[in-house]
């Protein structure tokens, strides 16, 4: 395992693609110190910037202090662990493809986006654009798990592929938008313009959400699959109870701007 | 009682195994037995299939009441085309059943994958964990089916014969053996009941058909053929077996000879073979109980 620190506290963004366990682990200290990142617009060693220790063995890289204007940390990542003991900052584990990141502060924007495959957990909060696609992407998000358990901010899975991204508090503005697949899950409340423009996919909500007009109501039903997909999330930590498993849904057919073929699922709520 | 000194003569199947699972036990048996239905013998059949147990909720991927259900084919090809058939038409057309794979297997044949153009262009696939499946819009609501279901090389026709005093010892033998042998996993008994009244031998007088009754195990038929019905003999019983395994169908011959061999007026368990020359398992019956003790 290897633990990097911040030396002092940052006043310019660094970009640090090379944040990776499979990058870093397995290599002698000296040779990651002299490894090179962007601290604002100049080349610095990563000595220069933090303090390196290694501990034992393992794929596992853990960042402890403020790493919040640390950007693309386990960025394009295959394999191994990161852990963040505080704040992040934007573009955490974009477009990785396996492996695992735990932050247990607060992450920025972009968290995961067009990620492929892996597992991402902020126990804090998170920006905007979580498991989006960038500007000019047709897709984001290809597959995966993204776990917020604190607030998310806008545009969380615009653009969603595959993969689930579950948010434990509340879901900002435009959270599906364009999505054309894969599986969002809100257990706080819901802001404005969900789905809008969606093709396919599944939102899945446990409060009343304010819905656009291009979505329209089509039955009330109990959804086989959510008796995998709701286990599933409730091992992984989220608040999934046993009036969730048993309830009923209603289910809206949308955005009917578009194809129409997603769905925003309701719970209706205990003693339905 | 007398084992007789001879053996079973088994082949190599393909096999899959198929969860189902629905709102309650009723529908549950509802899909089970209709799925492995008309399923005794690949030869007018086209697969061979069976419970092979009843599953409680908490076993299940979906946490509903469940059956595992094993269903045989003699190719890779062939197998595919039963699971679709019997998936599609027995189990997405009972109310309320879910599918799952329940066999990590040698190789995977498309199953949901398949079933789901039934959804007309409205169905969603879902991705949990690594498993992938289909939701395909039906009357009732949604069928949940696998993507792919895991398909392994396996063992079918392990048999051996009751010979009894009468019919109704010889029944009741039957019954042991069955009950016995559902106790063991990875096995199913495809019969009615698990048992075969009506065994057959290869070919007939009749040139246009390519199995006829077992005239030698016919008592009615003693004085008229070579029998192998000995005095004092009036009804044979046959129980077929198919497993995953070698293993699995050793173990469940031998349980099923010893619950056949606890009942009263038994006088001699035998086996169906072709000489050793067609099947690629054999499993000796003296050898089989022996294994037990």
């Amino acid at each position: 395992m290897l633990i990097l620190r911040p030396r002092f506290p940052f006043k310019v963004p660094v970009e640090a693609e090379i944040l990776c366990p499979e990058h870093l682990c397995g290599k002698p200290v000296g040779e990651v110190g002299r490894m090179e990142v962007l601290y604002g617009r100049r080349r610095k060693k990563l000595e220069e910037l933090f303090t390196v220790e290694e501990r034992g063995d393992g794929e596992v890289l853990r960042l402890e202090g403020d790493f919040g204007r640390v950007k693309y940390v386990g960025a394009r990542m295959t394999r191994g662990r990161i852990e963040v003991e505080g704040e992040v900052g934007m573009h955490l584990g974009a477009e990785m493809s396996g492996g695992e990141i735990v932050v247990k502060g607060r992450a920025g924007d972009w968290v995961g986006a067009e990620m492929r495959g892996g597992r991402i957990e902020v126990r804090g909060e998170a920006g905007n654009l979580v498991g989006a696609g960038y500007r000019g992407s047709r897709v984001g998000m290809r597959g995966g798990t993204i776990i917020i358990r604190g607030n998310a901010g806008r545009e969380v899975g615009e653009k969603l592929r595959r993969g689930v991204i579950a948010v434990e508090g509340r879901l900002g503005d435009f959270a599906g938008a364009l999505m054309t697949g894969g599986t969002i899950v809100c257990f706080g409340e819901v802001g404005e313009g969900l789905g809008g423009g969606m093709e396919r996919g599944t939102i899945l909500t446990f409060r009343r959400p304010p819905l656009l007009p291009t979505f329209q109501y089509s039955c009330t039903y109990r959804p086989t699959f959510l008796s995998l997909l709701l286990p599933y999330l409730r091992r992984e930590g989220l608040p999934v109870r046993e009036e969730h498993l048993k309830g009923k849904y209603e289910r809206y057919d949308g955005d009917l701007a578009c194809s129409g073929k997603g769905e925003i699922l309701v719970w209706r709520g205990e003693g339905c | 009682m007398e084992i007789e000194d001879t053996f079973a003569e088994a082949f190599g199947m393909r096999a899959a195994r198929v969860i189902v699972t629905a709102k309650n036990e009723n529908w549950v048996r509802n899909a089970a037995l209709t799925a492995t239905g008309f399923a005794t013998s690949v030869i007018a059949c086209g697969a061979e299939a069976g419970v092979e147990r009843w599953l409680r909720p908490e076993e299940t991927p979906d946490g509903r009441p469940g059956a595992s259900l094993l269903i045989f084919a003699m190719s890779e090809k062939d197998l595919e085309d039963q699971l679709l058939r019997r998936i599609g038409q027995c189990i997405m057309t009972c109310p309320t059943t879910s599918c799952f794979n329940g066999l990590q297997g040698e190789k995977t044949v498309k199953v949901g994958a398949k079933l789901r153009f039934f959804g007309d262009g409205f169905q969603l696939s879902k991705r949990v964990g690594e498993r992938r499946f289909w939701r395909i819009p039906v009357m009732e609501g949604e069928f949940l089916v696998e993507e792919e279901f895991g398909i392994k090389r396996a063992v079918g026709g392990g048999n051996f014969l009751i010979l009894g005093e009468d019919e109704d010892c010889t029944l009741e033998a039957a019954e042991r053996a069955v009950e016995r042998i559902r106790r063991v996993e990875g096995v199913v008994a495809p019969f009615p009941g698990g048992v075969v009244r009506s065994g057959s031998k290869v070919g007939s007088k009749y040139r246009f058909l390519k199995a006829s009754t077992n005239t030698e195990y016919c008592p009615t038929l003693r004085p008229l053929v070579k029998s192998k019905v000995p005095e004092g003999v009036n009804c044979v019983l046959e129980i077929v077996i198919n497993g995953l395994d070698e293993e699995s169908v050793r173990k469940a011959m031998r349980e099923g000879i010893e619950g056949a061999c606890s009942v009263k007026g038994i006088r001699r368990i035998s086996a169906g073979n072709y000489g050793g020359k067609l099947g690629k398992y054999l499993f000796h019956l003296r050898e089989v109980m022996r294994c037990s003790s």
